[in-house]
């Protein structure tokens, strides 16, 4: 799901650079006006936590392990404007320090995961969960499918994103300069794959997350 | 035994995982001290021609070009004391393999020269970003983004999340020596899935605490007035 340098066009990397800096700015303002001065040590933690969701490696059925984004886990702990900000974090760090991810793609990498996922996932939490009690089985299933359908949006809009390449930038003769793959290509694969086993892996660890946080202690659910 | 290994495999993975992220930090450090062209300039400096090196390459049209610009990685890191050897396998593994594997099918899509553009233009952009982070302190990298315009409270958080990042690796470190000491036999993909969440949750947990401890510590040095101050 990380985007690398190199697979988008400049313009493409720019535009969503562009795209997210109004939504980090609302993030920003909605997080610093409930949290005021604990932000910066709440925000550092959360986005601390993200970063070792994904270090997990979580055995699947067939014998492969994959790890999960948990996005959604994180807008249902955090609230989504939060977990846009605490993702972003984790983004940048990875991209920055350790080469996961682009530089010039971090814009798209945070509309993905830091947007389209945690929102996704968080509204469809809400719709499902309603007006059902914190410990209610009700809400972990619908933490899953937040979890299931954000991680699907995320891959929907990554699939998007590299299937436009070849249609807006290519050669004189139609050669393509970035991702070569057309969106007959890029959404089957990256849909797909999500379908099959990153959506399953982000629904099952968030379910037994929040089930866990249900017997332990259900107000850190929102 | 070899069963055990084999059957526990979610906790070698993990482990690798910490394992990589550990040596990276060391060997970014190790590097970043050591005496280079590279580490004679400020972070700053470092971070602005970072960006203008990435952007050339995202914009190139020609191999050629491409070509020149792979080489021009390959001399910055000689003259900034990187083992050439250590860099091409730190550069070539993951993205660039993995982009050369999905290249293949599009040499008979789009023809050779869309694919190997595909690829020249990935591995250079990779090879331009790891010759600049890892020739700088992770630390002084992080305080410098202050510096080229980034909001200072995002830049907090950023520094203090590289921070704490290595005392939460520790964390997971121990919990998977713990799990994989206690274990003779295999945990079983159900067990092993609840394990992971019962940790995932428990990590959450503590950071919620840490963040309260590191926020009271912060109020008892004055972080709030300095606030008030600015």
């Amino acid at each position: 799901m990380h985007i690398p340098d190199g697979y988008l066009s400049p313009q493409t990397g720019g535009f969503f650079y562009l795209f997210m800096m109004p939504l980090w700015f609302a993030a920003s303002k909605i997080v610093g006006k409930t949290l005021k001065a604990r932000q910066v040590p709440y925000l550092a933690f959360s986005a601390s936590f993200v970063f070792i969701i994904m270090m997990f490696n979580v055995p699947m059925p067939g014998g492969s392990t994959g790890h999960a984004v948990g996005g959604t886990l994180v807008a249902v702990l955090l609230g989504p404007w939060a977990a846009m900000i605490v993702i972003t974090i984790a983004l940048v760090i990875q991209a920055l320090l350790f080469g996961d991810g682009g530089i010039t793609a971090v814009g798209a990498n945070c509309f993905n995961m830091a947007f389209i996922l945690p929102f996704t996932g968080y509204y469809i939490y809400r719709l499902i969960s309603l007006k059902s009690s914190r410990g209610s089985l009700r809400r972990a299933l619908a933490a899953a499918a937040g979890a299931y359908f954000g991680i699907l949006a995320a891959a929907l809009f990554t699939g998007i994103e590299f299937g436009i390449q070849p249609i807006l930038y290519h050669t004189a003769d139609g050669k393509s300069l970035y991702c070569p793959y057309g969106l007959n290509v890029a959404l089957p694969v990256m849909l797909l794959e999500h379908l099959l086993l990153f959506g399953w892996i982000e629904a099952i660890v968030t379910f037994l997350v929040i089930r866990y946080l249900q017997k332990e202690d259900p107000s850190l659910i929102l | 035994m070899k069963r055990h290994h084999l059957k526990n495999l979610f906790i070698e993975h993990s482990l690798k995982n910490v394992l990589d992220f550990f040596r990276e930090a060391v060997f970014s450090e190790e590097i970043a001290r050591s005496r280079g062209l590279l580490q004679l300039l400020s972070p700053k400096v470092k971070i602005i021609i970072l960006v203008a090196c990435l952007i050339m390459t995202v914009f190139a049209r020609s191999v050629g070009f491409l070509l020149a610009l792979y080489l021009v990685t390959i001399l910055l890191a000689l003259s900034s004391g990187i083992n050439i050897i250590f860099f091409l396998k730190r550069v070539w593994f993951f993205i660039p393999i993995f982009t050369l594997f999905i290249a293949i099918p599009a040499v008979f899509m789009e023809g050779w020269h869309s694919a190997v553009l595909f690829v020249m233009r990935v591995t250079t952009c990779v090879s331009f970003a790891i010759v600049f982070t890892i020739t700088t302190s992770h630390d002084r990298l992080i305080k410098s983004l202050r510096s080229v315009g980034l909001p200072p409270v995002f830049v907090d958080v950023l520094d203090m999340t590289q921070r704490y990042l290595f005392l939460f690796m520790k964390v997971f470190e121990e919990m998977h020596l713990s799990l994989k000491s206690r274990l003779v036999k295999d945990l079983g993909p159900k067990r092993s899935r609840r394990w992971i969440a019962s940790r995932i949750a428990f990590l959450f947990r503590r950071s919620l605490k840490m963040s309260e401890d590191v926020y009271m510590a912060m109020l008892a040095r004055g972080y709030a007035a300095k606030e008030k101050e600015c």
